[in-house]
């Protein structure tokens, strides 16, 4: 290469850097505007003195025996809810996923398909939608859903997170499946072998870790829904702190808060020591736990006979005819998602920005340990001061779900975008803080080591260190978050936090079957649009970190 | 300024129960250059990451110009990282940067934080950077990701971000192995120039005893952490290297 070509090529690389910043720039400003959201509404008078007094709760939670005794109930239901619902979850997700994955094939094998290839192919792609279906559709909204269908109480919510995330579950082990070293496996079908020893011999063995780790993470999310889910009236603590919001209980809430804070750090600790120990045993514990919960919650399974009943009452009740594809609605569907889309980008672009400056922070290396073996001289004291505060802090802040946030948002700056942006954003700061501090973490030492041996500073290591090696990665995450959260954001209406759930919320309460329809089908398209596009992008990204 | 003087005084240095260093004492002057041979797991490494104050030492004292590694703070410490020039065994080089931005590397440590902010953002030091990679022969290749060089490449990537920086010290890890006879003659030549214009410190760790002896001032054999063989480099004879291999199949 020459060398005015290389520093034509070079001008073009950083030239596309800096439009994608532009871009991404422009793109959150616009989102400001569809929004219309006004920050000067965190700081009215009426509000700030709302906010002060659900801080107040909080520092003074309600200690009373017989609330404790309450609030230990509720946590334990939410957990069980959790547990059962990803039982399920794995019962649907593992065989749809089997269906939903193209395994690797010979390259170019002589012969023509048989009838058994074309029915392979149409289940893949029946089961591909129905995974899409199930995901897309937010847990909530399912929650909401069966407890007008079935009722009040935990069933709803246990069928609502054993369908959401039986979605997606059997995408994540489609995609191991696809993703396994394709060799073995050809290895495997040239010498004839049959579907079910391939399975046994080679995706299996590759795809094991990674299906107990990530089972395990959901496992995590699972319990983290069901505490939620009670805000729609599907049992567990969510219920608690809605009714404690509604009723201005702060003492109340701020011990169901802290309770479910407690819980969630908890489990952090008891996923992270599942995962690094994830055996055989990890299995059959997950499936006792499953049965237990499923026996523990004695749920009235016979309502499901009735669902069908049920439905048709509702039906009628509403009074509307079955499907109205109505142009206004579809306008107001579409004008939604976009305030959602807006939303959901703005809490994520902040998040992710604060949070590639924070986590550096949070970095055992940069901050107390360095990347030298030995040195004669490493412990950094202040450093701890950073690393653990910050650990917390983000911990706090994740521990919390989106709509538990939302809810206390509404109270602070009223109801609106507003309110969604900052719930959102907290979240996923507390999630991309800790994220970007893994990925950090897991940056090779080489160059690292070298940069600390010349005496380099923290902010070179950073700099040339760290951030050229996951960049690419970090920028990835962030776009997945974005993908993730404009689902979450989806469902932040249901507490009157902007966006298109209060519509949805709507639908459902009145049994609008054609408007839920219709809100529905805009939301999937809209998300399956913004999954294909982010998974094209991060595919790049990732390519060009390797 | 001339670089300073190494003192090692009965250091010994073990990993677990292997034992690398073996109460060593050794004394390097002002601006000496020195060839480190011997066998694999000799203790060469060891010695270079000792002497960079990146290595604490098990028994025994380092100290640099006088003062004792242990007694200095991590703020002294850095400073004398700083006078570091290193060319590390596995390059250590970051795969996904540039030659460019790898090379740079070399210079950050002294550089204000707002300068090394400003680096990543837009191309900085581009004709000094482009000097050095002629001299190792890169010139074609600065604007290459590291991760596409081949392993040659990669070696001289790594000297020039060890020597741009003008060390005070040079700790060079067998920096010409996996060159061919040819640059690796090339560019052990401009190490050893650079220590001497310089007047750095120079511990050279390397298999290729022939090119040590033309060009160290002294060489030091070292064999299962001990130090068998102490000498100008005009003294040593063919026997001692002999002596020093005897029973390994390595040598150049």
């Amino acid at each position: 290469m020459s060398g005015t070509e290389a520093s034509r090529l070079r001008a073009r690389s950083r030239t596309r850097t800096w439009l994608g910043l532009l871009a991404g720039l422009v793109l959150t400003l616009a989102s400001w505007l569809e929004t219309g959201a006004d920050p000067r509404l965190l700081f009215d008078a009426r509000g700030a003195r709302q906010a002060a007094d659900i801080l107040g709760g909080l520092l003074q939670p309600d200690l009373g025996g017989a609330f404790l005794w309450h609030t230990g109930r509720l946590l334990l239901e939410s957990i069980a809810i959790g547990v059962a619902g990803v039982s399920l979850a794995l019962l649907l997700g593992i065989p749809a996923a089997l269906g939903a994955a193209r395994s690797p094939q010979l390259v170019d094998p002589p012969g023509t398909p048989t009838l058994g290839h074309r029915c392979r192919t149409v289940t893949r792609w029946v089961m591909r939608g129905l995974l899409s279906l199930f995901r897309s559709v937010p847990d909530i909204v399912w929650a909401f859903i069966f407890v007008r269908l079935v009722g009040l109480g935990p069933l709803a919510a246990v069928l609502a997170i054993a369908i959401s995330f039986a979605g997606i579950l059997g995408k994540l082990y489609a995609e191991h499946i696809e993703a396994c070293d394709p060799q073995t496996v050809r290895n495997l079908r040239a010498t004839g072998h049959g579907s079910v020893s391939v399975f046994a011999y080679s995706i299996w063995p590759q795809v094991r870790q990674d299906w107990i780790s990530y089972g395990l993470i959901r496992f995590e999310c699972a319990i983290r829904s069901a505490a939620v889910l009670g805000v729609v009236g599907a049992g567990g603590i969510g219920a608690e702190i809605e009714l404690s919001i509604r009723y201005f209980e702060y003492e109340k809430l701020g011990t169901a808060i802290l309770a479910l804070l407690a819980c969630m750090v908890l489990m952090e600790f008891g996923s992270v020591w599942l995962r690094t120990r994830a055996s055989r045993r990890s299995w059959s514990a997950l499936a006792m736990l499953g049965i237990v919960a499923i026996v523990g919650l004695d749920l009235p399974w016979s309502e499901l006979r009735g669902i069908g009943q049920q439905a048709q009452i509702l039906q009628r009740m509403s009074g509307a005819s079955t499907f109205s594809f109505d142009g206004t609605v579809v306008r107001r569907a579409l004008d939604l998602m976009m305030e959602t889309l807006a939303m959901a980008w703005i809490a994520t672009v902040a998040a992710a920005l604060v949070a590639s400056l924070l986590a550096p922070l949070a970095v055992r290396s940069l901050t107390v340990r360095g990347y030298l073996n030995d040195p004669p001289r490493a412990s950094r004291p202040r450093g701890w001061l950073s690393l653990l505060g910050l650990r917390g802090l983000l911990q706090c802040l994740r521990a919390v779900p989106e709509l538990v946030w939302a809810l206390a948002f509404v109270v602070w700056v009223g109801p609106g975008p507003v309110a969604g942006i900052l719930a959102l954003g907290l979240h996923t700061l507390g999630l991309l803080g800790r994220l970007f501090a893994e990925v950090y973490e897991e940056a090779g030492s080489g160059g690292l080591r070298q940069l600390e041996a010349s005496g380099a500073s923290r902010l070179a290591a950073w700099t040339h260190g760290l951030l050229p090696q996951t960049a690419p990665k970090l920028l990835a995450y962030g776009l997945f978050r974005f993908e993730v959260n404009v689902r979450a954001t989806a469902t932040l209406g249901f507490v009157g936090a902007g966006g298109i759930g209060d519509a949805i919320h709507t639908a459902i309460s009145l049994f609008h079957i054609g408007d839920l329809v219709t809100l529905l089908l805009v939301l999937l398209v809209v998300v399956i649009i913004i999954d294909a596009v982010g998974y094209q992008l991060r595919r790049r990204l990732l390519r060009h970190a390797n | 300024m001339t670089g300073p003087a190494l003192n090692f005084h009965g250091v010994s240095r073990h990993y677990g129960p292997h034992t690398a260093l073996d109460g060593i004492d050794l004394d390097i002057a002002r601006g000496q250059r020195v060839a480190l041979i011997g066998p694999s797991g000799s203790g060469k490494s060891t010695i270079l990451a000792l002497a960079n104050g990146a290595l604490r030492p098990s028994e025994g004292t380092v100290a640099i110009d006088g003062v004792e590694l242990r007694s200095k703070t991590h703020k002294q410490l850095v400073a004398h990282r700083k006078c570091c020039g290193l060319v590390p065994q596995g390059g250590d080089l970051v795969e996904q940067l540039s030659v460019h931005d790898n090379v740079i590397v070399g210079l950050l440590p002294r550089w204000p934080w707002y300068r090394v902010l400003l680096s990543r953002l837009r191309v900085v030091e581009e004709k000094r950077i482009a000097q050095w990679l002629s001299k190792v022969n890169l010139a074609s290749r600065q604007t290459s990701r590291v991760g596409e060089l081949s392993g040659g490449e990669k070696r001289r990537v790594a000297i020039a971000r060890g020597l741009i920086g003008a060390p005070n010290i040079i700790l060079a890890d067998e920096p010409t192995s996996s060159l061919d006879p040819h640059i690796g003659e090339k560019m052990a030549q401009l190490i050893f120039d650079q220590a001497e214009a310089q007047e750095s410190t120079l511990l050279f760790a390397t298999h290729w005893v022939s090119r040590a002896r033309r060009l160290a001032q002294r060489i030091i054999g070292l064999r299962n952490g001990r130090v068998v063989l102490d000498a100008p480099a005009e003294a040593v004879t063919d026997d001692d290297i002999e002596q020093l291999y005897a029973g390994s199949d390595e040598r150049h």
